[in-house]
């Protein structure tokens, strides 16, 4: 799932997938050192090395992977202050550039904030990262 | 006696007063992902003004702001960690370097250990340890906020923290305490002597197993956010009787020694070399450190 995901915005290897783990339904990016220390303990842990994201009935990356992709694709817009704050609270915003179709949506720092579907007019929220919040709830 | 004033006596009993007090709000620059200079601008941008806390290395009084700070880009992103600037300090006294293996005892939320992941630089290993499953989610949200990628979480009591079969360079133990009036402002009507005397008990199982966990020669921080002696100096003296640890100075300029005398008790001296925050004086909440190396 995680692969298709990435897809969905690049073809470059953004990570290194014989590297990755899976632990219940998340993903983990592990060194070496991390995996023969996990190896050497011989317990199930809850969490190991970089997380990437989780799987439900669809991917939910983790806001390292968003980052990571948002890095190497085409497919972003950078919005303004405004606008941020509107996607972080979950909500569709005004698209200012004319792309379809799944794109990264960044803040004037750059910084990835979230994803979404954009009809050419406005972008649906899909996921942002007051994600962190919400799950917390 | 109200059990407020009970708690009172006791504090004018370890030779000093009683003073209302309230802990500024703080935070703790993250430099995995920004700088000082970075993050101080971004957020004065945006109307909030900061202090740079002196005895804390990344640390940040919040003196101003319209918002709360715990739900702004900056924040989400994992520019900082919401944290009270006494607790920024047992950190610095383990003072976890690139290439160690360190043992952080009871972890959730995760405020310390990805303090130990950043001074670490991500690199080296960080085993965590929770012992409560309801609060594994609050720790994993903390570490990929963050941006921690060296530590690996089990949900597991420290108290068999030896069975995992690893001697760690440094152990960190923050243990689980009592609190303090500062951050509870219903502190005096929830807890009773029983209750600290039961938090110290667990306290030395903790301890014991943290000792049996570190290499010789490894450095142990036990620190709690409580006042009284019986989870502090008390148990530090029970440590230096029957453990292999000796005391060392913390290197802290803020705070008082620990105390040496608790209720006509005369205890080992060294025990001033632990750190003890009074609110009224320090500005900060309740806390206690102590900085032991395992013979």
């Amino acid at each position: 799932m995680i692969k298709e995901f990435i897809r969905r915005f690049t073809e470059e290897e953004i990570i290194k997938y014989e590297k990755t783990i899976k632990v219940s339904q998340e993903y983990y990016l592990v060194n070496e050192k991390l995996k023969e220390m996990s190896r050497k303990i011989g317990r199930q842990p809850v969490f190991i090395g970089k997380f990437l994201g989780k799987e439900k009935k669809e991917f939910k990356p983790s806001i390292s992977l968003l980052q990571d992709i948002a890095e190497k694709t085409e497919k972003k817009v950078i919005i303004d202050d405004k606008m941020e704050w509107l996607f972080i609270c979950g909500r569709k915003i005004r698209a200012e550039e004319k792309i379809n179709g799944d794109v990264m949506v960044l803040n004037k720092f750059k910084e990835c904030i979230g994803y979404g579907i954009s009809d050419g007019n406005s972008i649906k929220n899909i996921f942002d990262v007051g994600d962190l919040l919400r799950r917390e709830k | 006696m109200s059990n407020k004033q009970f708690f009172i006596e006791r504090y004018v009993q370890l030779g000093d007063r009683f003073e209302n007090a309230n802990d500024m709000v703080a935070l703790r620059v993250n430099t995995l992902k920004i700088s000082h200079e970075e993050l101080v601008k971004r957020l004065s941008n945006i109307g909030v003004v900061l202090e740079k806390i002196p005895f804390a290395k990344d640390g940040y009084w919040v003196k101003k702001s319209r918002f709360s700070l715990g739900a702004i880009t900056e924040y989400l992103l994992g520019c900082y960690y919401l944290q009270e600037a006494a607790a920024q300090l047992p950190v610095e006294v383990l003072n976890p370097r690139e290439g160690e293996l360190v043992l952080d005892c009871c972890s959730a939320p995760g405020g310390k250990t990805t303090q130990i992941a950043q001074y670490m630089n991500n690199k080296g290993t960080i085993i965590a340890l929770e012992a409560k499953k309801h609060r594994i989610n609050s720790l994993k949200n903390s570490l990929e906020r963050i941006g921690v990628e060296n530590c690996i979480v089990y949900l597991m009591d420290a108290r068999k923290a030896y069975s995992l079969r690893i001697e760690f360079d440094k152990v960190l133990l923050d243990a689980p305490c009592s609190g303090n009036y500062v951050t509870d402002k219903e502190w005096f009507e929830k807890r009773d002597i029983e209750g600290v005397r039961e938090n110290a008990k667990l306290q030395k199982e903790l301890l014991k197993e943290a000792v049996k966990s570190l290499k010789t020669g490894g450095l142990l921080v036990y620190s709690t956010c409580s006042l009284e002696p019986e989870e502090n100096e008390l148990n530090i003296a029970w440590a230096l009787e029957n453990l292999p640890v000796e005391l060392q100075e913390t290197g802290l300029h803020i705070g008082n020694e620990g105390l040496a005398s608790i209720f006509g008790e005369k205890l080992n001296d060294k025990i001033k070399k632990c750190r003890r925050f009074w609110p009224w004086k320090t500005g900060t909440e309740g806390f206690f450190i102590a900085k032991m190396v395992k013979k």
